[in-house]
């Protein structure tokens, strides 16, 4: 049998024998409607860099509530899958496809210098996003200057700036990660490269993800977590099936010199240009730095009560105080099931105490820390459109011990960034979402939903710690 | 750029939201395409599954929706090589294509059947993978490569030398 007959026998027997179903399950369905749901959210909140995670559990917060009863046992109880934006297959009318532009990145260096980054897509160009600096707190602003395709970008000032190059041949070819800086406001871009060595090659297909975090404009890290991938393309063996390696640079990204990082940190998020916290690949484990992540101690987190094995654990907010410890907030989940409670550290991060459960209060919302024990807790309107589409806020002075709603005024839901640089001075990212009612393409109601657009997003700005806020950017 | 309105269905910021634009019908695609790489419900829903919320995580690196099946194909193909590859090494979960229900016909046809189930088994992931893709899913070599992230090349020499292992097992039968 030569190769053509071999071929065209495994060809019809492949199809005689292998017979999917003809649709997949349910679940998987769902597991997409919620992810989607989800994908209003694309930046991470506290102007803190890296997290996806946040934004799953935030969503999860829409679907389940935690009760705390009597002797203070946790019951974990899911609800109903909320109304959130909703994935529904394609309707027969046309759904406008192009449209404006929206906000991807915010970023506050103080209270005068931030960077925007917007994108808009049209038929010719494609995804193009562009940068825009302001040096006045907002009330004016660079004209948009266009950006390579990139994975993270961080300015330290009005002028130094770095991202991830994920043009073609930057990172991920020939065990390269592609760096770009900017000495002129993203002006013009000079690249470097990491070369994480060892013949190992990925694509940007594989999963990966680049952390940029630059203490000053010579002092940075890039941490690197991908799925290594020798030169014909399949996957090398690793323990754990992701390789990471840390990377610093002390001449502003000139050079670099990269190391396989020990431990794998999973979403790491820096609070300021020192203090930074990440997960590990177990969810008990979180690591905390405090030298801009040049060195990483390892934590262990406490088994909350009430909580299966496989839950995951999410820390929302790391918090220093003046006498050294560390307060953090942390979601736990488990399915549908989410508790968030207050921690505290008294050691640096290598141990945590759970010092009060918040569940009934803020299960779901986004934190800020404002001051000492002073946070601010945020949450999109995840019923929309069947309620007003408006955020809603608490505030807490006592560490989360009792929290007081806020009257929100001028804050769309969806918003996508949070980033204080004072306990007043805040910016967001957000936008209104318009859904219109959608029917399944088969005609049989089933996976009928709402098909929503959240809309061109604008920069918002508040002056009084989250109360009230007004458009201050509309790219 | 063209859009395809089967295609789009989400649609977040006004612009082209890559995992919005994922729908139903990608998903059922999606999972037959497991489902025949993997052979069985459990494992193509996790692989799916797990396929699903990478391409949430990496949803920004697409840019031109009209790659949007082959970019979630190729996550999806990753995971489904993640799961063989982990089967191989726990050596419990043989191949499952021996066991899938048969059409009933003759003795020797079936006999033929079971001796190609056992020779599809005695490929390694990646093999399998561009069998499954070039004869069940009946992609072009261009296609596959695309799928995989690998030179066109590289599908091809893979492909020679799973028709070589699937004849000598064909052929030696043991």
């Amino acid at each position: 049998m030569n190769d053509d007959e071999l071929g065209q026998h495994l060809h019809d027997e492949l199809h005689a024998r292998v017979r999917p179903p003809a649709y997949a399950p349910e679940q998987l369905h769902e597991h997409m409607r919620n992810l989607g749901s989800m994908d209003s959210i694309r930046e991470p909140l506290s102007g803190q860099k890296g997290h996806t995670l946040r934004n799953l559990f935030a969503f999860a917060a829409a679907i389940a509530v935690v009760t705390l009863i009597g002797s203070g046992l946790l019951t974990w109880q899911g609800t109903p899958p909320g109304s959130g934006v909703q994935l529904t297959p394609t309707p027969a009318v046309a759904v406008p496809v192009f449209g404006g532009p929206a906000i991807t990145s915010v970023g506050r260096v103080d209270a005068n210098v931030a960077w925007v980054v917007s994108s808009s897509t049209d038929a010719s160009n494609g995804t193009v996003e562009s940068l825009r600096i302001t040096q006045d707190g907002g009330s004016t602003w660079s004209e948009p200057r266009p950006l390579p395709e990139f994975s993270d970008i961080q300015f330290v000032d009005a002028v130094h700036g770095w991202l991830i190059d994920l043009t073609p041949g930057g990172t991920g070819q020939d065990g390269q990660i592609g760096v770009e800086r900017t000495e002129d406001g993203g002006l013009t871009w000079t690249k470097s490269s990491i070369d994480i060595g060892g013949g190992i090659s990925y694509t940007t297909s594989s999963m990966s993800s680049t952390t940029l975090h630059f203490r000053d404009e010579l002092n940075g890290v890039a941490l690197e977590a991908f799925v290594p991938t020798g030169s014909d393309g399949m996957a090398l063996p690793s323990p754990s099936g992701v390789v990471c390696v840390q990377a610093s640079t002390s001449d502003g990204g000139a050079t670099w010199s990269a190391a396989e990082a020990g431990p794998c940190l999973m979403g790491p998020t820096f609070v300021d240009p020192e203090l930074g916290y990440a997960s590990g690949t177990s969810t008990s484990t979180l690591y905390v730095t405090s030298d801009g992540g040049q060195t990483w101690a390892r934590g262990s987190l406490p088994l909350l009560p009430g909580a299966s094995m496989d839950s995951s654990v999410y820390v929302n907010l790391i918090e220093r105080r003046a006498d050294g410890t560390l307060r953090a907030v942390a979601v736990w989940a488990s399915g549908s099931n989410m508790a968030t409670v207050s921690m505290v550290s008294s050691d640096g991060g290598l141990t945590w105490s759970i010092s009060g459960d918040m569940s009934a209060a803020v299960n779901g919302y986004e934190f800020v820390a404002l001051g000492e024990g002073h946070w601010l807790a945020l949450s999109n309107d995840w019923n929309f459109p069947s309620t007003s589409g408006v955020a809603s806020g608490l505030v807490t002075e006592d560490a989360g011990v009792t929290w007081q709603a806020i009257a929100l005024s001028g804050l769309p839901s969806m918003f996508t960034t949070l980033d204080f640089v004072s306990a007043t001075d805040g910016w967001a990212a957000a936008g209104k979402p318009a859904c219109e009612s959608q029917v399944s393409s088969s005609g049989t109601g089933e996976n009928a939903g709402n098909a929503c657009n959240i809309g061109p997003e604008s920069v918002f700005a508040t002056t009084d710690g989250g109360a009230t806020w007004k458009a201050i950017l509309a790219p | 750029m063209r859009a395809d309105p089967g295609h789009m269905t989400l649609v977040g910021g006004g612009k082209v939201d890559a995992f919005g634009a994922l729908t139903t019908r990608h998903l059922d695609q999606a999972y037959r395409l497991a489902w025949a790489i993997l052979g069985n419900d459990q494992e193509a829903q996790d692989a799916t599954q797990d396929a699903l919320t990478v391409a949430w995580r990496e949803r920004r690196k697409l840019r031109d929706p009209d790659k949007l099946e082959a970019w979630f194909s190729r996550i999806l193909v990753n995971k489904c090589r993640d799961l063989l590859r982990t089967r191989a090494r726990s050596r419990i979960q043989p191949l499952d294509l021996a066991r899938q229900p048969w059409v009933p016909d003759g003795t020797e046809a079936t006999v033929n059947r079971d001796e190609l189930g056992r020779a599809l088994e005695s490929l390694n992931p990646d093999q399998r993978i561009v069998v499954v893709l070039r004869f069940w899913a009946d992609l072009t070599i261009d296609d596959i490569a695309e799928r995989l992230g690998v030179p066109s090349g590289t599908v091809k020499s893979r492909l020679h030398n799973s028709l070589h292992a699937l004849r000598a097992t064909l052929e030696d039968p043991r």
